[in-house]
């Protein structure tokens, strides 16, 4: 069953000197426990497309529907909240709080839901040992490598329990040996927890572990392919 | 989690939050030490006002108050005090007999209330005993029927004061960082007499300048000054039947109130005495002073005496001085203005140490937008960052203030050898007390809330505007 639709999607830049279509006439449908790339060159519309999915920037035209509600009818608070509850974000760089520790940083996003003390700590600690970062829990985003904290970051995005996590250029900033690590943690939440996973890269060995590999060129998609 | 959050970003550019949490503590610091010494100057005011002059409530005939006529009198004060001592809330109960005289002395006169009192319980009500000058007598007694108890300034003005730069007075002198020079002139003038300030004065501007005279005076009159007890008054007064009476007096004591006005004008007698040169009956006055066990009642058992004496007048010492009051009240209002002024240029720094953070932080903020954090959580937030960033450079700023209004407070802040003599004339005392009260502390407080939710809004509204996609993509 699909848990995303998205049928006929557009965004226009009208700001620019020239008009500028980063995603054109996109359709897409993604389905629960996937395992998903978006490829494509720089400027081909990976981060607009991927934005309009977690509901941070609004289409030009053409509908995104989530588990069947769509995006386009929230109001701002309620999207606001549709994303706390069913979206989990990993951004490039920049997804921590730096004056909180590894933990805390993962308890803040179930303290937004208004989760409980005792079962913020409980999950905090098994995200952290999903990610394979047991006992790193006290350390502060500096104190840790850029893969340990992309890896606190996949452990943030799991905590609100959401139904799916969006990953732009996740490994972008990483080296090769943090690179492979994060990308078995994320394979290994989507085999074991059946965690949806749609993320944008750059990187061919990356590219080499989707499932299923969607490529944009210009706002369009040019190629679907799933693999066994 | 909000507040652990927003307390640790104050810490993350730590150089930049200390500059602006120090100029908030030193800036509370100045404003509550100068309020409270305003306040201080207001209190004391009024505790001089209460212990020498008013007490909490004062009881006259109808009228009294009008042109102090000596036929508006009480019958039978004693009675009264009897009855008065009775209430509740009353601590002690005194009465004065009181006249307009002419005081007389070798030839120089002054306008004087001459009041008879009764020594035992007057000490009960003011603390004008307290009040004698150092060598300068002693306070009335009940045997003392020819002494009459003056004011340091009726003394000077009656020429019943001399300087002179005895042994004693020298020593003192020697004391008040004089240069050697001036001490060894001093010491020429050793047994000589200087009959008034004047000479003294005249003497002074022969050995310095004028302007370092003028503030020399004050200490030379001080540490020089003698007093010629048991020199002869004579005070002279139209009598209850309107004939001229009068009655000689000698020095008994001589007291300064540091309210010169007051210490010019009013003399004390035995007041057994008095009545019978103003041929008045025997157990009459014309005031009866009561002070009170908690001031706070003043104005129910204003009112219960009012109901058992209705027809006499009963006045607070609020409406006996209304000045005291509306002076204290404005005291009050300038010292919030003062700190309201202070907190709005604090304001701007604040202002713009948060508008910085929140420049640095852009990335954060989209981010924290992005995952699910709503826009009045981010505007609490950074809310909640100022306040607190305000509080506690506040908050410093108090606990320093109390620190050092404490430490000064025991002994005072002494500005008799600047200003003494003219604090003196305008009724204040020329040691200065710091004092705050709590209530003023907690209004104190809340400016400073109003003033960091007040600075907070800008850059929280700031903090608002991103727009999440735009901050993740700023380089
Ligand atoms: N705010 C904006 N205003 C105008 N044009 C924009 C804006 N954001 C993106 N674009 C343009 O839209 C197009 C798609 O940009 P987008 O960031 O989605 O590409 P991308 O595939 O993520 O590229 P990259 O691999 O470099 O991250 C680009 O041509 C870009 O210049
Ligand atoms: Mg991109």
């Amino acid at each position: 069953m699909s848990i995303i639709k998205i049928e006929n999607l557009s965004r226009t830049y009208t700001e620019t000197e020239v008009e500028v279509k980063a995603v054109n006439n996109v359709s897409l449908n993604i389905d629960e426990g996937e395992f998903t790339a978006i490829v494509g060159p720089s400027g081909s519309g990976k981060t607009t497309l991927l934005n309009m999915i977690g509901g941070l920037d609004a289409p030009t035209s053409g509908t995104i529907s989530i588990n069947g509600s769509s995006l386009g009818e929230l109001g701002g608070r309620e999207l606001i909240d549709f994303r706390l509850r069913n979206i989990g974000f990993v951004f490039q760089a920049y997804n921590l709080i730096p004056v909180l520790t590894a933990s805390e940083n993962i308890e803040f996003i179930m303290h937004l839901q208004g989760r409980s003390k005792a079962e913020r700590k409980s999950r905090t600690d098994e995200l952290l040992s999903a990610v394979g970062l047991d006992g790193r829990g006290n350390s502060r985003p500096a104190q840790l490598s850029g893969g340990q904290q992309q890896r606190v970051a996949v452990a943030r995005a799991l905590a609100s329990k959401p139904r799916f996590i969006l990953a732009d250029e996740p490994t972008a900033n990483l080296d090769s040996k943090s690179t492979t690590k994060l990308l078995e943690i994320m394979e290994e939440l989507n085999k074991k927890e059946n965690i949806t996973f749609i993320f944008s890269t750059h990187d061919q060995r990356v590219v080499n572990k989707a499932r299923r590999v969607v490529t944009l060129e210009d706002g369009k998609i040019v190629s679907d392919e799933t693999r066994k | 989690m909000i507040f652990q959050i927003a307390w640790k970003n104050i810490w993350r550019s730590r150089i930049r939050s200390l500059v602006v949490i120090v100029a908030v503590a030193l800036g509370m610091f100045g404003g509550i030490y100068t309020v409270a010494v305003m306040l201080g100057m207001a209190d004391q005011r009024v505790q001089m006002a209460l212990g020498n002059e008013l007490g909490h409530l004062q009881i006259y005939q109808p009228g009294y108050r009008d042109n102090n006529d000596i036929l508006h009198f009480f019958n039978d004060a004693d009675s009264m005090i009897n009855r008065i001592e009775t209430i509740e809330n009353v601590a002690h109960v005194t009465h004065r007999v009181r006249v307009q005289a002419m005081a007389n002395s070798a030839g120089y006169t002054s306008g004087v209330i001459l009041s008879g009192i009764n020594p035992e319980k007057e000490v009960q009500v003011f603390n004008l005993k307290d009040k004698i000058c150092v060598d300068g007598g002693e306070f009335l007694t009940n045997d003392n029927t020819r002494g009459v108890l003056i004011g340091r300034k009726l003394a000077e003005n009656l020429r019943l004061v001399y300087y002179e730069f005895s042994e004693s007075a020298l020593s003192n002198l020697e004391e008040l960082n004089f240069s050697d020079e001036i001490i060894s002139i001093f010491k020429t003038k050793k047994d000589e007499v200087f009959r008034s300030e004047k000479e003294l004065k005249e003497f002074l501007m022969t050995i310095m300048d004028e302007e370092k005279a003028n503030t020399a005076i004050y200490k030379v009159e001080n540490a020089t000054i003698k007093f010629k007890l048991r020199n002869k008054i004579r005070f002279q007064f139209q009598d209850a039947r309107g004939d001229l009476s009068g009655g000689m007096y000698r020095v008994a004591g001589v007291y300064q109130t540091g309210n010169n006005m007051y210490d010019a004008s009013n003399a004390f007698v035995l007041d057994d005495v008095l009545v019978k040169q103003a041929s008045l009956p025997e157990r009459a006055a014309h005031e009866i002073i009561i002070r009170l066990k908690d001031s706070d009642l003043i104005d129910e058992t204003k009112a219960q005496i009012s109901d058992i004496y209705s027809d006499t007048e009963t006045k607070t010492w609020i409406e006996m001085e209304p000045m005291l009051k509306t002076m204290n009240d404005m005291m009050w209002v300038f010292s919030l203005f003062f700190i309201a002024i202070i907190l709005f240029a604090l304001s701007f720094g604040i202002i713009n140490t948060m508008l910085m953070a929140i420049l640095e932080r852009t990335r954060e903020i989209g981010m924290l937008m992005a995952v699910g954090m709503s826009r009045k959580r981010i505007f609490n937030m950074i809310m909640t960052e100022t306040i607190m960033l305000t509080a506690t450079g506040a908050v410093a700023g108090m606990i320093l203030g109390s620190i050092v209004i404490a430490a000064t407070a025991s002994n005072g802040i002494d500005l008799s050898a600047m200003y003494g003599d003219g604090l003196a004339e305008m009724g204040f005392s020329a040691v200065l007390t710091p004092v705050i009260g709590a209530r003023e502390y907690l209004m104190i407080v809340a400016l400073v809330l109003a003033t960091g939710i007040l600075a907070s809004i800008y850059p929280a509204r700031k903090a608002l505007k991103l727009n999440p996609v735009a901050a993740l993509r700023a380089e």
